[in-house]
């Protein structure tokens, strides 16, 4: 009995504390509740978050995320951000299914946890989220509306238009010509 | 001698006439009577005191471009520096216009305006001089549109102003967090509630998203030397107040919302406690009955996490 008062007694469950170092990092995102990402059915758009540093050490993040219907991916899942980084991008994908209703929303949810090594003690790691939602309009409402140049095959096709107009015109008035020569001679 | 007598009396009559007529006259004259005959007839005043002021040869100045400002995302804990130009038009001359005068504000409603008061000026083109300001946007300042509120003046004081554009201020949600690692001095099996001995963990807002949440995420503590026994995550609880032994239960490897713990944007700087800022404390409620005396720790499972979303 003594003994396993001794062994309670002195049963030490002790967690030891080495991290005094401040960890302050962050994301920042372009798009929020008020503020969302309009994208019409069928469109794709990459949307660029940046993750920050701030603190003394450099940290490393994994990233994970979820989305109505799937239509967010992750370029890439493990970031390694530096001390004093703060433009480290996070490139996600959003692609909205061509049968996407209008005036439907999708929420995107992006969380970032920090990969920390903690042999001999318990580490506190930072993990922070951000989310925002894709509302479905038209296409005039896009954010890509208007950013889209005319494809290369629709130049080549305007000038080929002209082109022919150009040589039909000349063929016309030279058919013409010959008509006219052809009446005077008789 | 009649006609001389005649000529006398006509001579006194003439003179006795004159100064009657004198008499007549004089102070009806003096009296000015024809003087307001044309306001009498038509109505109009013919006189009158008014206030004139004229400013000759001055226009005043306008503001007719103000550049584009892209979005721009918050610097963590820190300020976000933003630079643009505005021309100043004045058609009396470049030379009318105070190069002193351009001040720039970035303005939201219940946000702290931001601003500069004296912008550089370049040298004058033409009838314009473009200024150049710079402004400081700290890291809690509200996400959103912020009005572009630009003015100056002219050498008279005449003012130009123009705030017609927006620029969006992105989101950033992001925190700082210290200590990173938690102890216990020692802990019996018998002890109920014994608190760690460094914290509370102080988590500071260090964006400007709105009311962040706090959730952490525990993992059973594996012993360092008998690597069968724990110290379970349920056995951990963590909360706003001293100790933390009446606050949220832990489950082990799953993120659970501390209840209370919110952390609204603001300038944690001021260490409050409440500004841009919350504490948590962690408590261990008890361990289990059969474990030995060893070091645990949370290099098996892996690091505990607090976050905030």
């Amino acid at each position: 009995m003594k003994n396993k008062t001794f062994l309670f007694a002195s049963a030490v469950f002790l967690i030891l504390s080495l991290g005094v170092f401040v960890q302050a990092a962050g994301i920042a995102a372009p798009y929020w509740k008020d503020n969302p990402l309009l994208l019409s059915p069928g469109e794709k758009n990459t949307v660029i978050l940046y993750l920050q540093n701030t603190g003394e050490e450099s940290m490393t993040f994994e990233a994970l995320i979820s989305s109505d219907g799937d239509i967010a991916s992750l370029k890439e899942t493990i970031y390694e951000v530096g001390a004093g980084e703060i433009d480290v991008p996070v490139e996600v994908e959003v692609v909205v299914p061509e049968n996407a209703q209008r005036g439907s929303a999708y929420q995107v949810s992006l969380s970032f946890n920090q990969i920390a090594s903690g042999e001999g003690m318990v580490v506190v790691a930072s993990a922070f989220s951000t989310s925002f939602p894709v509302n479905i309009v038209s296409l005039e409402e896009s954010v890509l509306y208007g950013s889209n140049p005319p494809s290369t095959f629709s130049y080549w096709l305007i000038i080929l238009i002209i082109f022919g107009v150009v040589v039909l015109g000349f063929v016309w008035v030279k058919i013409s010509k010959k008509k006219k020569t052809s009446k005077k001679f008789k | 001698m009649e006609n001389i007598y005649l000529n006398m009396r006509r001579g006194k009559f003439l003179i006795v006439l004159f100064v009657a007529v004198a008499l007549l006259v004089v102070p009806v004259t003096s009296a000015n009577p024809f003087s307001d005959f044309w306001g009498r007839i038509t109505g109009e005043a013919s006189s009158g005191s008014t206030s004139l002021n004229i400013t000759i040869g001055n226009s005043a100045p306008t503001i007719p471009y103000v550049q584009v400002i892209t979005a721009k995302n918050p610097t963590e804990d820190s300020t976000t520096t933003i630079t643009f130009n505005f021309t100043v038009t004045d058609s009396d001359g470049s030379s009318n216009i105070n190069t002193s005068s351009g001040k720039a504000y970035f303005q939201k409603s219940v946000e702290t305006t931001r601003s500069n008061l004296s912008c550089a000026n370049y040298p004058a083109v033409g009838n314009s001089i473009n200024f150049s300001c710079t402004i400081d946007m700290w890291y809690y300042d509200g996400n959103g549109a912020w009005t572009i509120n630009v003015t100056a003046s002219d050498i008279n004081g005449a003012d130009a102003e123009n705030s017609s554009t927006t620029f969006t201020y992105n989101i950033l949600t992001a925190m700082k967090m210290s200590p990173t690692s938690l102890s216990w001095t020692s802990v019996n099996l018998q002890d109920n509630d014994t608190g760690s001995n460094n914290d509370p963990v102080v988590i500071n807002n260090t964006g400007n998203a709105e009311s962040l949440g706090v959730n952490t995420t525990a993992y059973n503590l594996q012993g360092e030397t008998t690597t069968t026994e724990y110290i379970y995550a349920n056995n951990f609880t963590i909360g706003i107040s001293s100790e933390g032994c009446s606050g949220t239960a832990m489950s082990n490897a799953t993120a659970i919302a501390i209840s209370s713990a919110t952390l609204p944007n603001g300038n944690h700087s001021v260490n409050d406690g409440s500004t841009g800022q919350e504490q948590i404390y962690f408590c261990i409620k008890g361990v289990p009955p059969t474990i030995s005396s060893q070091s645990y720790s949370s290099a098996a499972y892996g690091s505990w996490s607090v976050g905030v979303s």
